[in-house]
């Protein structure tokens, strides 16, 4: 599977906004497969009839409207088609318009920001006419989000007793839910999270995020300039506590964060001790009788993010042995570092798929592709997804996504061993 | 200020701005010049040396570049910026000039920081990359640089319709530079010119040996000879500049008003018939075959010819297909094609690898790329899969590198040379640029028929399969059926075009005795003309059938073309008393229930055969068409009394549903918010092969009208 780009990217991030949307300067062929990606992951209609989204530029489906660019688009340039499109958009009510170019559109050269000012918009616009061309999912992520920043007002003026959570995007595993838990940990130490970003927030929080007087960086690869860009702007002081994934992981997070700001950790440290004690007791019956866990053999195929979180919660915690480590980002070096100290340096050299394993941890793709050729089960921990629709918002985060993990893992492997 | 200098090529624009440039120093000013032309020339004058380009220093590693590698500072303290560009020929100049500003912006250049910036630019605006310089956030000010030259003046004509496009909110041309020639009469028609177009000519050059001897030591005037009259000049134009002079507004003249103000002549008349065949490319493709419904039809484009193409070039299984674009497309288009295998292995549990990790790879085409052009990597790309022995590679190309002009010949005609074996196929995508996604299916069966072996012939027993839809979930199971049926008539299937299939089976596609159409849509016509008449294969008429009559229809037609008319006559009363039989079982459930049908295009007779034979009253059969849709809705005669095929609207279906009150709604979507007295359900897009078609989806109406009407958790919506 081809993995995702900055051009996708850039379109996650602003899809994110709760009341926000995107112009995609662009053909249907960019369009579709985005509009469905973004619905799918954030949904906001509860009907796909497409009937109820028959206005021009949307082609029957709620996302991502397009200017359906043509090859004499391409010759004449896009203004006409943006001129006729931009007001139709505005007249759905968002709070923020972001103007996106395909990597054809961006070819072209038009002056996406004077065309857009013909129409008077009378809410923040942010423009990226390139995506740039085959680079990572973080950075034109990153890119159209600081765009997306410079393009709203600051609010309040005063700095906040607020903190961000930066790098989440709509792609993170569950991530409603998983955002919800670690609000809900947080605000147990007194800690307010005043934007996710970019994933869920709305176009005021993205204003306020700029107030913020710390961000919390969840995945370098997606958040880490961010950070950075509001450091350099706001003051806002970065950390990088790593992806809240597992019992220790989550607690490493929340203390992390507490430390930064000087508040009392114990609150939320109580909380996931508890939980982690109740799922410690109903491991040690399965594993009284089983032996598992520990021992049992796993694939993955993830960001270097999650990897290195998965890594230290199935490996280092739960005693399970990766054979298959694909990091579709590249890799980063603390997943380097921590196979070659535990001496599991071979896993990232194994072909997926050709090497057998008890269980998978994937996309949709690879759990399919595993079950089919290997017979081997598996947990989704990213997007796509298998099914249409998703009813529970299993998240990775959290000492509750640590339960799920637990419960997923205890589950597949049951009556497989 | 921030000053944008244009002219036709070679009339003296760098000249100009280099001596400016140092005048403004000279005069105290912060000054930066940019030379935005790939010729890379501009600042040659003010640094004594070639200065490496923005575009040099991108190619040559990752990341944007420091500040300080991409200025240079030169005489009298004048920064210089040359954007360079790539070689003539490929890749994309105006793409480059993009890429230039993108990497100053990235690597912090603040504007403000200089009194001057002299942006340096190409002939004419010739493309939105070579307009950059004209966005009001670089240049607030525009100079045209001419000679009496009419070229010259038009090409300063033409600047000015460029300007306009840029300019309704305000004034930004200073005026008109002219750099003379020496030619006879030529401060006349510049004049004539100024003073049709209302600016000011506000420097003379006249032509000068001193300039020529100034260059050929690397120098600008105002270093070689500053005391020199010409030197003066200069000078007297940086005064202009810094003086805050009046802006006027870029009032271009039309073609023939400056043939007829500057030469004194009236044009000749544009032929319109030459223009409509320039600009009309979609027109001249109609009259061509092999075209989609939407390329024919000039209506607008679903999808891309890109990922048409590549839905049917991974379905030859030991081939390779390699795109030659951004990784996004090769993303979006394995997107399409793995959610389709998911649903398949989700819902049926049908593995198709084909789908799930389809044999596509991408060439990666990054920033460089889209200015220097691809082809090398694109090659090293196709070596690698090369190396790994697939049956054929196809090459396609999406719109990004249509756009920058790729040319694959060379590349392909060199990887033949050194894999004789191994068939290279270029299919002709260009991203939506060829097309729709349909036009790409189709360009990719065109291309992939030059694999068949013309010398192959038919061999009793084998049939070929065309136009099956490679997404549709049930594709894996009508085949099934299909080949159940056939078998029973003692045929087996030899090749699917193009759906699961292999190099082999293509090259031998004519040793299939017949070409059964999967579908009765404009893809199959295609195909019939492709592969039949043009290449002398044998079509059934009749395509895959749906619901009972249909499938009697198509085994009798069947039979009779195979003679095999006994078998096919057995299988149909075979399934005719399953049908029934089936069919009894569900009567007493839908008898006399009403019906309503809203289908998204497409004709769904096998629904309504079914719901008449189980008794069910069919109020309302409707398409709910658009004018972008343009399949056409014609049902059977027999169910057309209760039909509407045209412009049938959300706001009739809800009235339709009070008014006619029907049992049950079948809907290609269901509908959500609609009157709660009836059941809603949702119609499959593709419905299955065979005389089940319809029975197989009563039984599910048959629960439904067992189950409460509106369901409990509809309240929490």
């Amino acid at each position: 599977m081809i993995a995702p780009d900055s051009f996708t990217g850039a379109l996650l991030a602003a899809e994110g906004l709760k009341d926000g949307a995107v112009m995609l300067n662009g053909p249907t062929g960019c369009k579709f497969h985005h509009g469905a990606l973004c619905e799918a992951l954030y949904p906001r209609s509860g009907s796909l009839d497409p009937l109820r989204s028959s206005d021009r530029f949307y082609f029957g489906q709620h996302r991502v409207p397009c200017t359906y660019l043509e090859d004499e688009d391409y010759v004449s340039g896009t203004a006409r088609k943006l001129d006729e499109a931009i007001p139709v958009i505005l007249s759905k009510g968002h709070s923020m318009i972001t103007v996106i170019n395909s990597p054809g559109a961006a070819l072209i050269g038009d002056d996406l920001k004077r065309i857009v000012q013909r129409s008077h918009p009378n809410i923040p616009v942010a423009i990226m006419e390139t995506c740039a061309f085959s680079q990572s999912l973080g950075q034109g992520f990153q890119d159209c989000l600081i765009e997306m920043l410079d393009a709203v007002p600051l609010l309040p003026a005063e700095r906040m007793p607020t903190i961000n959570l930066v790098g989440v995007s709509i792609m993170d595993h569950g991530w409603d839910g998983g955002t919800r838990q670690l609000k809900r940990l947080l605000s147990l130490c007194g800690i307010r999270v005043g934007a996710v970003l970019s994933a869920g927030s709305t176009v005021k929080e993205l204003s306020t995020a700029k107030s913020a007087t710390l961000s919390v960086v969840l995945d370098p690869e997606m958040g880490s300039r961010v950070a950075n860009h509001l450091r350099t702007t706001t003051g806002a002081v970065r950390i990088s506590p790593g992806q809240p994934i597992g019992f220790k992981g989550t607690s490493r997070w929340v203390k992390e964060i507490c430390d930064a700001l000087g508040k009392d950790s114990s609150p939320a440290l109580d909380v996931i001790r508890r939980e982690e004690k109740r799922c410690a007791f109903q491991l040690a019956r399965h594993s009284s009788l089983t032996g598992l866990p520990k021992g049992v053999t796993f694939s993955i195929r993830a960001r270097s993010s999650i990897v290195l979180g998965l890594l230290e919660f199935l490996h280092g915690y739960l005693g399970m042995v990766p054979v298959c480590v694909d990091c579709i980002d590249g890799g980063s070096e603390e997943v380097r570092a921590y196979l070659q100290r535990n001496g599991l340096a071979e896993a990232v050299d194994t072909v997926m798929f050709e090497q057998p394993c008890h269980i998978m941890f994937g996309d949709g793709n690879d759990i399919c592709m595993s079950s089919s050729t290997l017979g081997v089960p598996g947990i989704e921990i990213s997007p796509p997804y298998r099914g249409v629709a998703r009813i529970r918002d299993v998240s990775l985060w959290g000492e509750e996504g640590a339960v799920d993990l637990l419960d997923a893992i205890v589950r597949n492997l049951g009556d497989r061993w | 200020m921030r000053l944008a200098v244009y002219g036709k090529g070679g009339i003296g624009k760098s000249t100009v701005c280099a001596n400016l440039s140092v005048s403004l120093a000279i005069g105290g000013s912060k000054v930066l010049q940019i030379g935005c032309d790939p010729k890379h020339d501009s600042t040659r004058m003010v640094l004594r040396s070639a200065q490496t380009t923005v575009l040099d220093q991108l190619r040559a590693r990752t990341g944007v570049p420091n500040l300080g590698d991409m200025i240079t500072t030169g005489f009298a303290g004048v920064d210089c910026v040359e954007a360079g560009g790539p070689e003539p020929g490929v890749g994309c100049a105006g793409r480059g000039i993009l890429a230039t500003f993108e990497a100053l912006k990235a690597a912090g250049l603040t504007l403000e920081d200089y009194d001057v910036v002299i942006y340096d630019v190409l002939g004419d605006v010739v493309c939105g990359g070579f307009a950059v310089p004209l966005r009001r956030e670089h240049a607030d000010a525009v100079l045209l640089v001419t000679s009496g030259e009419y070229m010259s003046i038009y090409a300063a004509n033409n600047i000015l319709r460029g300007v306009r496009s840029f300019d309704k909110d305000g004034p930004r041309v200073l005026g008109i530079v002219l750099n003379a020639r020496g030619m006879e009469g030529e401060d006349q028609r510049v004049e004539r010119f100024a003073s049709s177009v209302g600016l000011p000519i506000v420097a003379r050059i006249p032509r000068s040996e001193l300039i020529l001897q100034a260059e050929s030591q690397g120098r600008t005037v105002l270093e070689h000879a500053p005391g020199s009259v010409l030197a003066e000049t200069f000078r007297g134009l940086a005064s202009f500049l810094t003086s805050s002079p009046e802006l006027h507004l870029a009032l271009p003249l039309s073609d023939g008003e400056l043939e007829l103000q500057v030469l004194g002549r009236s044009a000749q008349a544009r032929p319109v018939e030459k223009k409509d065949e320039q600009c009309s490319q979609v027109r001249k493709r109609a009259e061509l075959p092999f075209y989609s419904q939407s390329v024919n039809s000039h209506s607008i484009l679903f999808g891309c010819a890109l990922a048409g193409a590549v839905s049917a070039t991974v379905q030859i299984k030991d081939a390779m297909t390699l795109v030659h674009g951004p990784r996004s497309c090769g993303y979006i288009v394995g997107g399409n094609l793995s959610s389709a295998g998911r649903r398949a292995f989700e819902s049926r549990g049908k593995k198709l690898k084909g789908l799930l990790f389809p044999g596509l790879a991408i060439s990666d085409m990054d920033d460089g790329q889209m200015v220097f052009g691809g082809t090398n990597e694109l090659e090293k790309k196709a070596r690698e899969l090369l190396d790994g022995g697939p049956k054929a590679l196809f090459l396609l190309t999406t719109c990004a590198s249509g756009i920058i002009g790729e040319d694959l010949t060379r590349m392909i005609s060199s990887l033949s040379q050194d894999h004789p074996k191994i068939p290279i196929v270029p299919v002709p995508t260009d991203g939506n640029i060829t097309g729709d996604y349909m036009q790409g299916i189709i360009n990719a069966c065109v291309a992939v028929r030059d694999l068949i072996d013309p010398k192959e012939t038919a061999i009793e027993g084998k049939v070929n399969i065309v136009g099956e839809k490679s997404i549709a979930s049930n594709s894996a199971d009508n085949m099934l059926t299909v080949s159940g049926m056939l078998s029973r008539l003692g045929q087996e299937v030899h090749c699917r075009y193009l759906f699961d299939t292999d190099v082999e089976r293509v090259r031998t596609f004519k040793r299939g005795s017949i070409c059964l159409p999967a579908f009765d849509d404009h893809y199959c016509w295609v195909l019939r003309e492709l592969l039949g008449n043009e290449m002398g294969m044998r079509f059934l008429d009749k395509a895959f059938p749906f619901g009972l009559s249909d499938t009697k229809e198509w085994l009798g037609e069947l039979g009779r073309t195979l003679d095999r008319e006994a078998e096919a006559k057995e299988l149909s009363d075979e399934l005719e008393v399953d049908y029934w039989q089936r069919a009894e079982k569900l009567r007493p459930y839908l008898e006399g229930r009403k019906l309503m049908m809203l289908t998204l295009n497409q004709e769904a007779d096998w629904v309504v055969e079914t719901a008449k034979d189980l008794g069910m009253e069919v109020m309302l059969y409707a398409s709910m068409n658009s004018v972008d849709y343009v399949r056409p809705f014609h049902p059977r005669a027999e169910l057309r009394g209760v039909v509407r095929t045209f412009g049938y609207s959300p706001e009739d279906r809800e009235k339709d549903i009070r008014g006619l009150a029907p049992d049950l709604v079948l809907s290609t979507y269901a509908p959500q918010d609609l009157p709660t007295s009836c059941h809603y359900e949702v119609l499959t897009l593709c419905p299955d092969v065979g005389h089940l078609s319809g029975i197989s989806k009563a039984g599910r109406w048959a629960s439904l009208m067992k189950a409460p009407l509106r369901e409990g958790w509809r309240d929490a919506l």
